[in-house]
């Protein structure tokens, strides 16, 4: 057979224009159907909007729907607050930024994927037919991506004072271009710098990043609402002076100049734009077929696979572990929940998301300067500080909740016919598992930045226990309300997540918020505040005695005796 | 042919053809939306103002002289000593008065001209139009030199923006048979 072979001689004009590239359209097709279909199942973002292969939404859609609001937020929270430039400037650095995450995290999906070779490579598929049908899928899933990003800003900047009709159409121009050489800039790093495609861990971080982003839109488009120093207007009405170096400063000043008329336009900076453009594209196009002709069996597209190594039998976890457990079993519940969160990826894109919260209201504060010592000056810029600690805790029975659940579930038998006497070790197990591997890496992170913000480290450790404590009160009240049965014991249903919990997750979170109330109006004066760390300390040594008192008894005949 | 409920089962969803036609619901769905959002400036803009302070009673002595126009030496000494913040209700208590004096921003400015210039350079950005009248009356009244460029940025801004109202507000004050920037400050 010979690439000329079967192709078909009439048509639809299309037909004929594939055929006189050269390409199988029969190929092509299927080819190009297959590529969809991936495009809506797409894995790492399905994780990342726990979007299941049998819901009717797919995660394509959720993923189109998260890019229409965050560009809806962004040009929401600017309309009518900043010039048309700053408006432009801001929603087209948004849209390169996302789409060169997206663009990451669906490598494998619409660029290269070198696992093709073990469904294609039996198949009388020849390279051109094959680049042409991912090349027409990487444009599309670009296009519409861009065009979700950049709907609302397109339409709304249409309201601005100062623009006129031809506003969406060039700001849509100029947004292709713009995200254009944003993909074809991250291919080509990959394919001549890296030499190789997205790691896993990459993708998936850079999947719930952008979850990140969309909370921080919506958090940060509050903040610019109340914020009554008008930040956002100042920094539009007198931009920073690096702002000139970015290259999409270069094209909001494109969008801009049509303002004066059609004839006053910057097209040059569209012309220089277009050809670098076409110039990285053709770079991309060259790069793209030699990978997709190196795609034959045996060479690089073959891929080891690694599994991480365990741990040597009869000993769980490392001096640490040791230090933190009092007992053998607390210990193997300890060292199950730390494995299955490193392993499990459903379990960490359950679970990592849920810190969202506290983690962008802290990048916030970081980010509009208002995390000022509380210590220092008891005032609004205070409170960011002393809320982020108290948001910690409303993740807290989510995540409890989420333990319970595990696709291998099955496997769980292995704990129930353990020889555990005391239900509290797994109780206290599971606690201290929390604590240690999910809320301290993130508390340590604050506090970390504090400590360089405030220059004073002793008030930041201060801060640090405070939160310390709040989360152990969190975690123990918790397990209260929320763990009834062995970790990993019950089956992952759609529902069941949230369903079942919510009176004693809403309870907590009350709970949570008017301690941080408290904490803040207790920072008037030293005497107050030791009262309040002292109340803090009351609850928790109280919850952790009703832990002790409740998980004796609890798990029922689970627990062989 | 069947009712629409009926053609788009579950299944039909779940096919490619269904995700497309979900998809393409969501951007018309936008659309709509996003038009409704540019429609409304009016709207929006009633929510762009700025929020003012009432003046504590402690610094009442120091505003009844600012609107004579003058500190004494201990009320000089007493205004130094104040926080920025406290500086700042001054400024905040003379955008609330029913009929600001056209003295106070003169002796202001000359107690802090960067404070006092870079607040009335933010109500011209932050504030609704009366607001930003009152701020332009403040600067012409600080016959202050700095007040000028401050004027002319906001004014080449407000022309970009086509806010007129603001345009004329600026070029009147800034006229060549105002005083301002002229006259010697003390």
């Amino acid at each position: 057979m010979t690439p000329h072979d079967g192709l078909q001689r009439s048509g639809t004009a299309i037909d004929r224009f594939l055929n006189w590239l050269g390409i199988h359209t029969r190929s092509f097709r299927a080819l190009l159907t297959v590529f969809v279909v991936m495009d809506l199942r797409s894995q790492f973002f399905g994780r990342a909007t726990a979007s299941k292969p049998t819901e009717a939404i797919s995660p394509l859609f959720w993923i189109v729907g998260q890019y229409l609001i965050l560009g809806g937020l962004v040009a929401t929270v600017l309309f009518t607050r900043v010039d048309a430039w700053f408006f432009t400037f801001v929603c087209l650095s948004t849209s390169m930024a996302m789409i060169g995450t997206a663009i990451i995290v669906e490598f494998n999906e619409v660029v290269f994927d070198p696992g093709d070779i073990n469904t294609l490579g039996h198949h009388p598929v020849f390279g051109r037919t094959y680049s042409a049908a991912r090349l027409t899928n990487l444009l599309g899933y670009v296009l519409m991506m861009t065009a979700a990003l950049n709907l609302f800003p397109a339409i709304i900047g249409l309201g601005l004072r100062d623009t006129t009709w031809v506003f969406p159409l060039v700001y849509l121009t100029v947004a292709t271009i713009a995200n254009l050489i944003t993909v074809a800039s991250i291919i080509l790093v990959y394919a001549l710098w890296f030499q190789t495609h997205p790691g896993d861990k990459a993708r998936e971080l850079l999947a719930w990043t952008q979850i990140i982003l969309i909370m921080v839109a919506f958090y940060g488009g509050q903040a610019i609402f109340r914020d009554t120093q008008g930040r956002i207007e100042m920094v539009a009405y007198t931009p920073p002076p690096w702002l000139v170096y970015l290259p999409s400063s270069w094209l909001a000043s494109a969008v801009d100049s049509f303002r004066d008329g059609l004839m006053q336009a910057q097209w040059w900076i569209f012309g220089i734009a277009f050809v670098v453009m076409i110039g990285l594209w053709a770079l991309v196009l060259r790069q793209l077929s030699q990978s997709f002709q190196h795609l034959s069996p045996g060479n690089a597209a073959w891929q080891r696979i690694e599994l991480p190594p365990l741990a040597i039998p009869g000993r769980l976890g490392g001096q640490i572990t040791d230090w933190l457990t009092r007992s053998r079993p607390e210990r193997a519940v300890y060292w199950l929940c730390g494995t299955m969160l490193r392993r499990d990826q459903d379990l960490r894109m359950r679970i990592w998301p849920t810190m969202g919260m506290a983690v962008a209201l802290f990048g916030l504060g970081f980010l509009t300067n208002r995390l000022d010592c509380p210590f220092w000056m008891p005032s609004r810029e205070a409170a960011i500080p002393v809320m982020s600690l108290y948001l910690l805790v409303m993740p807290i029975p989510t995540i409890f909740t989420n333990l319970n659940y595990s696709q291998a579930y099955e496997a769980a038998w292995i704990v129930q016919t353990a020889p555990l006497q005391n239900p509290l070790a797994v109780a206290q197990g599971m606690r201290k598992a929390v604590m240690t591997q999910i809320l301290l890496p993130v508390l340590l992170g604050m506090i970390l930045v504090l400590g360089i913000q405030w220059q004073q480290p002793l008030y930041a450790l201060l801060h640090g226990i405070t939160g310390w404590l709040v989360v152990d009160a969190g975690c123990s009240a918790a397990l209260l309300g929320v763990t009834r049965r062995l970790p990993f014991s019950m089956p992952l249903a759609r529902g069941g997540i949230l369903g079942r919990n919510v009176g004693t997750t809403a309870a907590i979170n009350t709970a949570a918020l008017f301690f941080g109330v408290a904490h803040v109006a207790a920072l008037r004066s030293a005497p107050i505040f030791a009262g309040y760390l002292a109340l803090l300390v009351l609850v928790v040594i109280g919850l952790q005695w009703q832990v002790k008192r409740v998980f004796a008894g609890r798990f029922g005949h689970a627990t062989a005796s | 042919m069947q009712p629409l409920h009926k053609r788009l089962s579950p299944d039909d969803l779940r096919s490619l053809t269904g995700q497309l036609l979900l998809i393409g619901g969501l951007f018309a769905g936008s659309v709509v939306l996003a038009a409704g959002i540019a429609t409304q400036r009016t709207f929006f803009e009633k929510y762009r103002s700025e929020t003012y302070q009432a003046l504590p009673a402690n610094l009442k002595p120091l505003v009844d002289s600012a609107v004579d126009g003058d500190f004494s030496v201990s009320e000089i000494t007493q205004f130094q000593h104040l926080p920025q913040p406290d500086r700042l209700r001054l400024y905040d208590d003379w955008m609330l008065a029913a009929n600001p004096s056209d003295l106070a921003p003169r002796l202001l400015t000359r107690l802090d001209a960067p404070l006092y210039l870079t607040r009335a350079e933010r109500t011209l950005v932050c504030g609704n139009p009366d607001q930003q009248r009152r701020a332009v009356f403040f600067l012409e009244q600080s016959n202050h030199s700095e007040a000028i460029p401050i004027l002319q940025k906001a004014l080449n801004w407000a022309e970009q923006r086509h806010d007129t109202a603001l345009v004329e507000q600026i070029q009147q004050a800034l006229q060549p048979e105002n005083t301002i920037g002229r006259a010697p400050i003390r």
